[in-house]
């Protein structure tokens, strides 16, 4: 056995330049795959985070807003919400109850110029879940109980708006009625995605004034504070409890809307991965192939000198393991600090194509470098350079040693 | 006995023939149009889940102008509506803003009631707009009511096709059923409670009921409903409205 392991090290040195050439083509196939898995995670992931963000990763709402929610119906709504938000919290889970209304909104004389949607929730959930304390661009976070708002930055820019101005939304009563508010930019926000950056925040109070709901909410957005993959599981814990009867709980995934886009997200990942992981094979299968089977007839040699074609095999697939292992580790450190970069700075693709994305989405896209992403990226390097060296040199010991040496490879 | 009845509370009609439409809205018209008038309202706005009251003190002239201001709730008091000629203004108390009303707004409820701003500008004189029919008798809370078809002359009216019931005694439409052009019918008002007032009649209740919405419909009762108020030119301008 040592002999053999001898044999196929001495085997990568002895032709230095074909050596080289494999290892190269296996660091760079494992820098790829670390670059590409990891920018593909980081934008479908951020994606993702974006969606249940802007929708709660659980939610609770009444089951006529469910059904009537692509009309807005702010009839259908949680009075009082204060027992909801209680019931959720006696779980040990965040509760922010959520307003949102399409109004007009203007900073000048007339009303009614921009479109836009109006959020009203509580102080904590513009800290904890929109993280609106760290994306100030200007100005600060709302602190009165009424007449104060913040602007997402591309309505800012939209309205013209700057902090100190006073804005003037139109919107409607939950009958249906006209129902202005007016109030004063005291802040603008970056929230990162296009969605969200075209929103105007406002308190609470300001809202359940507005659609003339004292003490109610369309929504609650329930935070468990761990991965959002746990959604599902925090959603039928809330169903047990007594006090959320009658309600519908949702998953942020469960939703009909988001569902879609997860399961579409997934299979985008899955393909991209996928294609990722294949492009990088063929090129280093194809290195590994013409280096063995271009030792044909040495195989054919050895094979008359008696050894034994599962050695042979083994020969090879342990030379092949070494550039594998060589390339992987070189190929690792070359696309992790690339993707750490991308992680850090992203990629910009433009304010006019993410305004074009009909889902949250930053018109910066991240890369996500995870140690499963790393990890992966390194097996695959090691594991198709050994696939490149078995499948040939079964080739070449499937064949008469006599054959073989005849061969001119 | 009730045909004689019927002739005679309607003058210039005889018992066996129809009215021509032409006479017969004529004579609406000129009941239910006044030089000025003056009421209270207190509009209850009743939907599945809730039902909202508000009170409102209305001015009137001619046709054309009507001036409201609501005074409760507290959070609606102090707005007022305008309207002149075919234009419709609000003031907006919370903004200290007036706002001239267009285009999709004019087909909101007002303060979320049944009746669409877009009703509040219709001029009563139905003959300008639409193409009318006395199509036979009917009766609507027991009273004795010609009724009429009035099919739109042009596309901008709310409501292609109405159906009248107007009272044959007082001539107050009582009931109008609303349709859209696909013969969907969208709107029932009714009249009730038809007094005879300084010389003319006029109901002290409305109620409409959106037939596209369920369980909803407003109410109005009217109080002190006067004909003979002096109106400035004020009542019926911008000053008053941001006043």
């Amino acid at each position: 056995m040592v002999w053999l392991l001898r044999l196929a090290a001495r085997n990568v040195f002895r032709n230095t330049r074909r050596s080289l050439l494999t290892t190269a083509t296996v660091l760079l196939g494992t820098a790829m795959l670390t670059v590409a898995l990891s920018f593909v995670g980081g934008l479908l992931g951020g994606l993702m985070s974006g969606v249940a963000a802007t929708a709660g990763e659980v939610r609770i709402v009444t089951p006529e807003y469910e059904l009537r929610e692509a009309l807005m119906p702010l009839d259908a709504n949680i009075a009082p919400v204060e027992p909801v938000l209680e019931a959720v919290r006696a779980r040990g889970y965040a509760a922010h109850p959520f307003l949102s209304s399409g109004v007009t909104a203007t900073v000048g004389e007339d009303i009614g110029e921009v479109f836009c949607q109006v959020v009203g929730s509580d102080p904590s959930y513009y800290a904890e879940v929109l993280d609106l304390d760290e994306r100030l661009v200007a100005g600060r976070l709302i602190e009165a109980e009424r007449g104060e708002s913040l602007l997402g930055l591309a309505l800012a820019e939209d309205l013209g708006a700057e902090v100190g101005d006073e804005l003037v939304v139109l919107g409607q009563t939950q009958d249906g009625s006209m129902s202005p508010v007016k109030t004063t930019v005291v802040g603008v926000v970056d929230v990162g995605n296009i969605i969200s950056n075209r929103q105007a925040f406002m308190s609470l109070a300001e809202l359940q004034w507005m659609i003339d709901l004292e003490g109610g909410a369309l929504q609650v957005y329930v935070d468990s504070g761990a991965d959002i993959g746990g959604a599902r599981e925090v959603a039928q814990d809330l169903a047990q409890d007594p006090a959320l009867a009658g309600l519908t709980i949702q998953a942020w995934n469960e939703r009909d809307t988001f569902r879609q886009i997860y399961d579409l997200s997934r299979t985008i990942h899955f393909v991209l991965a996928g294609g990722i992981v294949f492009i990088t094979a063929l090129g280093v299968l194809n290195t590994m192939m013409m280096s063995v089977l271009e030792r044909t007839g040495e195989v054919g040699v050895l094979r008359a000198m008696g050894m034994k074609g599962p050695s042979v095999v083994f020969m090879f697939v342990v030379e092949g393991l070494g550039i594998g292992l060589v390339g992987s580790v070189l190929g690792l450190a070359l696309g992790t600090p690339v993707a750490l970069y991308l992680q850090r700075h992203g990629i910009e693709i433009g304010q006019d194509v993410a305004n074009k994305v009909a889902v949250p989405v930053n018109s910066t896209f991240y890369a996500d470098l995870t140690p499963e992403i790393a990890v992966s990226a390194f097996l695959l390097g090691l594991l198709i350079a050994a696939l490149g060296a078995l499948v040939p040199a079964l080739r070449a010991t499937s064949i008469q040693p006599v054959d073989a040496m005849r061969s001119h490879r | 006995m009730m045909q004689l009845f019927l002739a005679l509370s309607v003058p210039g009609l005889h018992a066996e023939e129809l009215p021509t439409a032409q006479d017969l809205l004529a004579k609406v018209d000129a009941n239910m149009t006044f030089e000025s008038r003056s009421l209270e309202a207190t509009m209850e706005v009743v939907k599945p889940k809730r039902t909202k009251t508000y009170t409102l003190q209305s001015y009137g002239r001619g046709a054309d102008e009507a001036a409201s201001e609501f005074l409760s709730p507290a959070r609606d008091a102090g707005t007022k509506m305008l309207k002149r000629g075919d234009e419709l203004w609000m003031y907006l108390p919370s903004i200290e803003k007036v706002q001239k009303l267009s285009g999709h707004m004019l087909r909101q409820g007002m303060m979320g009631s049944d009746v669409s701003y877009e009703d509040m500008m219709e001029s009563s004189s139905w003959l300008t707009h639409y193409t009318a029919t006395v199509t036979g008798s009917g009766e609507f809370e027991d009273q004795a009511c010609w009724t009429l078809e009035l099919k739109a002359r042009q596309d901008d009216v709310s409501y292609p096709v109405r159906k009248v019931w107007v009272a044959k005694d007082s001539l107050v439409p009582v009931k109008q059923e609303l349709y859209a052009l696909s013969g969907m019918l969208i709107k029932v008002w009714t009249m009730h409670d038809v007094r005879e007032i300084e010389g003319r009649y006029y109901p002290m209740r409305m109620r409409i009921e959106d037939k596209l919405q369920q369980d909803s419909y407003t109410e109005m009762r009217f109080a002190n409903v006067s004909f003979s108020v002096p109106l400035e030119d004020e009542v019926f301008s911008q000053r008053w409205l941001e006043r």
